[in-house]
């Protein structure tokens, strides 16, 4: 039987995944866990709605705990065009990973890492409510009620397109 | 407007804190928040710790969560009056009514937290309920009696907002949700002045001479504008001693080892008690249970306090229900799960490999452990582009508006981790520790 992945073992298996094995910002860690198990990665964490997004308490620990650990090096880094001040979360050592994800979410993680973080958020606040149960454009419609500011017309086009990329945007993929 | 109860003249509360709060009849706004404070809702908050366990480290930290919110209204009264200072009422169409729903708001930010709350919380993941104390806080405002007083003073809308839908750019958000809002203001003072610790100190009077409302650019090139609270240059030290005093107040009270170990064992004490144990007679009938039966309905939530984790308590300890029992014993007798903190390093971390060697060296002795591995709150940066960027609490210096991140170097160093395991027995705690120390 597959082994389910623990937090630790996701986070470093998304990192591992992305060519510059790196992520920008703990949100974003965040949102790339959540796709990575909703496209197919076996895994123990639990995903609650939290702060108006998908949410897991497992896998923001794990991220403390591998800082701390010196698997993942966390640096403070400002972006000169936009003055934005954000977290870098690199892998340390690629050659310590044990657990790889599939390819289904391997190759679709790839894919998302194209958007930008709140594109991210948008498309897993959908994709969430989708997996609830709620048809696509029910989905839609909670996530702008929720989010009215971040989910302007241009954002949730680009998160559908994202969620659509990756076979996300319908319902029973996963559910 | 005339209330429904009764009001005298004028009401007021005396608070340790911030000294005399009033309300006075004549004005609306304070007969709708007299109103929502004899609410059950709000008055279930006196039953309630505003720092669950810390009593166990600081006896003197047994205030309670009414307390707090009477103070975080207290402060958004104060944060609101910087309007009246800079002449500042054309920020809004309707700033005496959004004043008011900010004010219900600062009062109810609260209204939905559990009995030792975050404990709480992560049993109710563990035990499958997916709703935090935010939904219940929501799902109250939303019914009776509260949805029917703020309906009737026309703020039902415009109180709901700031709970169910991400910050905007708003200045009245900023005063509820934002790096010094109203709820660190009030909580930062409270819980220094009630645990007795004599650093983390907070200079108000400075801070609030110095806020004001400017209108702030949002935009990389300066072209969009919101009203904000910035603080005049002033303010800088008085701002920064702040930001210090929530780390502090993090490090040496919300995240002191004792504290978090009497959290872990109530946490396993519950869970047991819950798992192998809800159908005993004497159990299945208290608030505790019935709540986790009912899958977390509001009815059973609202009927939960510090005492319905106290009831099961005493009732496991009267009996013979092996583990959950004898933690229960444990908690009510202060005998704590025993800390091993993994010491430091120049580099500051111990290494995966030593950490997975370490757990697996546990797991074969059938120790078993908690990890607790922490990192402290510092100040947040946001961009000038992020959604949250108002959240920053701003300065005003040379004429130009910074984020005090930018400009304070004493907040630039990275906040400390600790990394903490925690054992039932002082036995295992001293095993584990010959054990790391073999793992060189």
């Amino acid at each position: 039987m597959e082994k389910l992945m623990d937090a630790e073992s996701l986070v470093l298996a998304i990192l591992d995944a992305l060519p510059t094995h790196e992520v920008h910002g703990k949100k974003r860690i965040q949102k790339l866990a959540f796709f990575a198990v909703q496209t197919g990665t076996a895994s123990n964490v639990r995903f609650f709605l939290h702060d108006f997004g998908p949410f897991s308490a497992d896998v923001a620990n794990a991220i403390d705990v591998l800082s701390y650990v010196g698997a993942v090096s966390e640096k403070e880094a400002q972006s000169v065009r936009t003055k934005r001040h954000y977290k870098v979360y690199r892998l340390a050592d690629s050659e310590s990973i044990e657990q790889h994800l599939p390819s289904a979410a391997l190759n679709a993680l790839r894919k998302l890492n194209d958007y930008s973080t709140i594109e991210l958020e948008i498309a897993s606040t959908i994709r969430y409510f989708i997996q609830k149960g709620y048809s696509p454009q029910a989905a839609i419609q909670e996530t702008k009620e929720l989010k009215p500011t971040k989910a302007a017309t241009r954002i949730i086009e680009r998160a559908k397109e994202a969620l659509a990329g990756v076979d996300l945007y319908e319902r029973g993929r996963t559910d | 407007m005339q209330g429904l109860i009764f009001m005298k003249e004028e009401e007021r509360i005396r608070c340790p804190v911030h000294d005399l709060i009033s309300f006075k009849r004549r004005r609306d706004e304070d007969l709708l928040l007299w109103e929502l404070i004899q609410t059950p809702a709000v008055q279930r908050l006196r039953r309630i710790k505003q720092l669950g366990f810390s009593e166990f480290v600081y006896p003197g930290a047994t205030h309670s969560r009414f307390s707090h919110v009477l103070g975080a209204m207290q402060m958004a009264r104060r944060m609101l009056d910087v309007f009246q200072k800079n002449d500042a009422f054309e920020v809004v169409d309707d700033s005496i009514q959004e004043r008011s729903a900010t004010l219900a708001a600062a009062l109810l930010h609260d209204v939905g937290h559990g009995p030792y709350s975050h404990v709480f919380e992560e049993l109710c993941e563990d035990m499958g309920i997916e709703k935090s104390h935010e939904t219940y806080t929501q799902e109250l405002i939303e019914q009776s009696p509260i949805s029917d007083l703020l309906r009737r003073y026309g703020v039902f809308d415009s109180t709901r907002r700031f709970f169910i839908k991400e910050p905007g750019y708003s200045v009245f958000n900023a005063v509820i949700s934002s790096q010094m809002d109203c709820d660190r203001m009030d909580f930062l003072c409270r819980d220094r002045h009630h645990t007795g610790i004599r650093s983390a100190a907070i200079d108000l009077e400075w801070l609030f001479d110095s806020l004001r409302i400017e209108r702030v650019p949002i935009d990389d090139e300066g072209e969009v504008r919101e009203y904000s609270f910035v603080f005049a240059e002033k303010g800088l030290a008085a701002a920064e001693e702040f930001v210090i005093a929530y780390m502090k107040m993090y490090h040496n009270v919300y995240f002191h080892k004792a504290t978090r170990g009497v959290q872990h064992l109530v946490k396993d004490m519950l869970f047991e008690l819950l798992t192998n144990h809800s159908q005993q007679p004497e159990l299945r009938s208290t608030p505790l249970i019935r709540f986790f039966l009912n899958k977390g309905s509001l009815d059973d939530y609202i009927s939960l306090d510090d005492s319905s984790v106290l009831t099961v308590a005493h009732l496991a300890a009267d009996n013979s229900w092996g583990l959950a029992s004898d933690l229960s014993r444990r908690f009510l007798a202060r005998q704590n799960y025993k800390c091993f903190e993994i010491p430091g390093t120049p580099t500051r971390n111990i290494g995966r490999n030593r950490l997975d060697l370490f757990r697996s060296a546990l797991r074969g002795e059938e120790i078993y452990f908690i990890e607790d591995i922490l990192s402290h709150r510092s100040y947040k940066q946001h961009a000038v582009t992020d959604t949250d960027f108002l959240k920053n609490i701003l300065i005003k210096q040379d004429g130009e508006i910074e984020s005090l991140g930018s400009v304070s170097l004493l907040l630039r160093e990275p906040a400390p981790r600790v990394a903490r395991v925690y054992f039932r027995s002082e036995a295992d705690r001293d095993r584990a520790r010959v054990i790391f120390r073999g793992l060189q």
